[in-house]
């Protein structure tokens, strides 16, 4: 059945409902069947009690009537008995069904024969006033007339009194309803729990069984095996969320399928781009090698040109060499930065401590030493350590800081700062100048190979000095920027060690 | 026959002493006398005992019989007699007496018989009956009991 959790408790809570409503029912219709048997059993055995000392007062009414009949010797009282006598069959005829119809007979009778024989007696005794003609007979007669009285006494204790058995008859009848109620509320209880406990054992077996398919289907997923779906097509939420986990088993899949295309893709172009890295490194430091005998030749020969045949030609002749060997050199040098380069990316690199603010120190104290006659305001900031190989760091330094020198050469009050600068919550090293400064519309040719903001005429270089510093620093898994204005400085941010891993 | 007579007088003369109180002689000098079933052993009796036989307080003879009174007519002479000297109460009270018992079911008065006769026939015929009859009747061996 494909029923929800909600569908499911909603049903429990309903029966449950419906259950107790049925076992109040049960309970307040056996009670009332129980009181209706007490009710009927005070109905008729309490009038019956009530009946009981008015049958007996009247009775001995009558009987009294007689004796006083007899012992004052007044035939008028006998009219008193028969008023008695009527009233006491009157009340007979009153108890209604207080006693049994066949019972009321007996007791009429009995209370006729009575007195009928009281009546007779009475006046026998009334009329026996000579010299007595009773005799035994007239005792026979006493003798009869108290029995019958005696009959009519045991009449009335029996009518309307409880027989053992009745009582029994009576107590079983109400004990039985109440066995029979208590037995009803037995079942509906025990069909309520019964049916509370199959149902909540149905609902618990639906969860335990899903959520354990669930928490396998989880862990296989976990494990990265997506082909096999959590097996809980059950109608509830926990089959929704199944459902819901297989789809996203299905996307993950097919997300892993194109994650390990793609790797193995990138893995590949990796290789390949390692095997042309590798290439054309071997290319440029071969065509370097090879460029260099040639320059060297030129060069060579220009310079013996000027040597021995200097005097055989004119100021142009001359001129016109010192560009060519000016050239050759100017292309040595590229070619010389450029095997550099090269020779960067292969490097192998070497992490430790590194104290920049010394090494600042000594390259500051190599260009000092190389252009003694500069002034250059510097500044280095002490104590700015990092982690990273010392030999490459130095390179960096010697080439930020050669470039604050030489553009700083036409400030009036050359100034270089080596420090630390917060940007985007992140501390960068810093190397600042007042120099000539640069558009920051080409910010993004700073580092690239060749690409130079200047002429040769105006500030000399090759243009590889920050591609090399960017390669560097990119090897470090650090970050660099480059702020500047035309005129006014530039200032160069990087860090070295922050995207290590 | 004298001394009888004398001794009556003394007698009449020593009660009348005593007090009123009735006494077997003078019952028999009334004429009354008590009398038992022949076979019985019985010779004298206190007035207390037949008093209480005749109003069924007491029913058992010494030797664990029945006692079976019988009472003369209501108007005649003896019995009335016997019940004043007797019983020590008037012929009615016994019977207002009787009729309470009779009525509430509570006991029978002796049978009443008509005559000396009658009394005379009952009594030789029922074992431990005992009667009352005048002094002049023939006994027919009816034994009679003194009564103190």
């Amino acid at each position: 059945m494909r029923l929800t959790f909600r569908a499911k408790l909603i049903a429990l809570v309903a029966v449950e409902a419906l259950a107790v409503i049925a076992m109040l029912l049960a309970s307040s219709l056996s009670e009332r069947q129980v009181d209706r048997e007490l009710h009927s059993m005070r109905q008729r055995l309490l009038p019956r009690i009530a009946l009981k000392p008015q049958l007996e007062a009247s009775f001995e009414r009558v009987s009294r009537s007689f004796q006083d009949a007899a012992s004052a010797r007044e035939p008028d009282r006998l009219d008193d008995a028969r008023r008695h006598q009527q009233a006491l069959l009157d009340q007979l005829a009153a108890a209604g069904d207080a006693i049994s119809a066949p019972a009321r007979a007996e007791l009429r009778t009995a209370f006729h024969d009575y007195y009928v024989a009281a009546n007779a007696v009475s006046r026998q005794l009334l009329a026996d006033d000579g010299t007595g003609e009773g005799g035994e007979a007239m005792v026979g007669d006493m003798e009869a007339m108290q029995a019958l009285q005696t009959r009519a006494r045991a009449l009335i204790d029996r009518f309307t009194g409880f027989d053992q058995r009745e009582l029994v008859e009576a107590f079983t009848v109400v004990a039985d309803a109440q066995r029979t109620a208590s037995r009803i509320r037995l079942a509906v209880s025990a069909v309520c729990l019964v049916s509370a406990l199959l149902l909540s054992i149905w609902i618990a077996r639906g969860v335990v069984r899903n959520l354990s398919a669930l928490v396998a289907g989880f862990a296989r997923f976990g494990a990265g095996d997506f082909a096999t779906p959590i097996a809980a097509a059950t109608g509830d939420e926990i089959g929704e969320l199944a459902r819901h986990a297989n789809h996203m088993a299905a996307s993950l899949q097919a997300l892993d399928d194109e994650t390990r295309a793609l790797l193995l893709k990138t893995q590949r172009q990796a290789a390949e781009l390692a095997a042309a890295n590798k290439e054309l490194d071997a290319f440029a430091y071969s065509v370097s090698h090879d460029l260099k005998a040639p320059l060297r030749a030129i060069d060579g020969f220009s310079d013996i040109v000027v040597q021995d045949y200097g005097d055989k030609l004119d100021d142009k002749g001359r001129e016109h060499l010192g560009r060519v060997r000016a050239a050759s050199q100017r292309m040595g040098h590229l070619i010389e930065d450029l095997l550099r380069l090269s020779r960067l990316s292969r490097a192998e690199l070497r992490r430790e401590a590194v104290d920049l603010s010394e090494l600042a120190r000594t390259v500051v104290a190599d260009l000092r030493k190389r252009d003694p006659d500069r002034s250059v305001d510097l500044e280095i900031a002490s104590g700015l350590t990092t982690s990273g190989d010392a030999r490459l760091l130095r390179i960096v330094l010697e080439n930020l800081f050669g470039n604050a020198w030489k553009f700083t050469r036409n400030a009036a009050a050359p100034r270089i700062r080596f420090g630390t600068a917060q940007r985007d919550g992140r501390v960068f090293f810093c190397v600042a100048d007042n120099g000539a400064g640069f558009d920051m519309a080409y910010a993004g040719k700073l580092f690239a190979p060749f690409q130079r903001l200047h002429t040769a005429q105006e500030f000399e270089g090759t243009g590889i000095g920050l591609a090399t510093v960017q390669r560097i620093i990119a090897r470090h898994g650090g970050r660099i920027a480059a702020e500047g204005e035309l005129g006014k400085g530039a200032t160069i941010l990087f860090t070295v060690e922050e995207l290590a891993t | 026959m004298r001394i009888s007579l004398v001794l009556v007088v003394v007698v009449v003369a020593v009660a009348a002493v005593v007090g009123a109180r009735p006494s077997p002689s003078r019952a028999d000098e009334s004429g009354l006398r008590v009398i038992v079933h022949p076979e019985s052993r019985v010779i004298s009796l206190d007035r207390k005992f037949v008093s209480d036989a005749f109003l069924k307080k007491r029913t058992r003879w010494s030797d664990d019989s029945v006692i079976r009174p019988v009472d003369q007519g209501p108007r005649s002479a003896v019995r009335r007699r016997f019940s004043v000297e007797v019983v020590g109460r008037p012929v009615e009270a016994v019977r207002r007496y009787w009729s309470q018992l009779v009525f509430s079911g509570r006991g029978l008065p002796p049978p009443e018989l008509a005559s000396d006769l009658a009394i005379v026939a009952y009594v030789t015929s029922h074992p431990g009956a005992i009667g009352y009859v005048s002094e002049a009747v023939d006994l027919r061996g009816a034994r009679v009991v003194q009564v103190r």
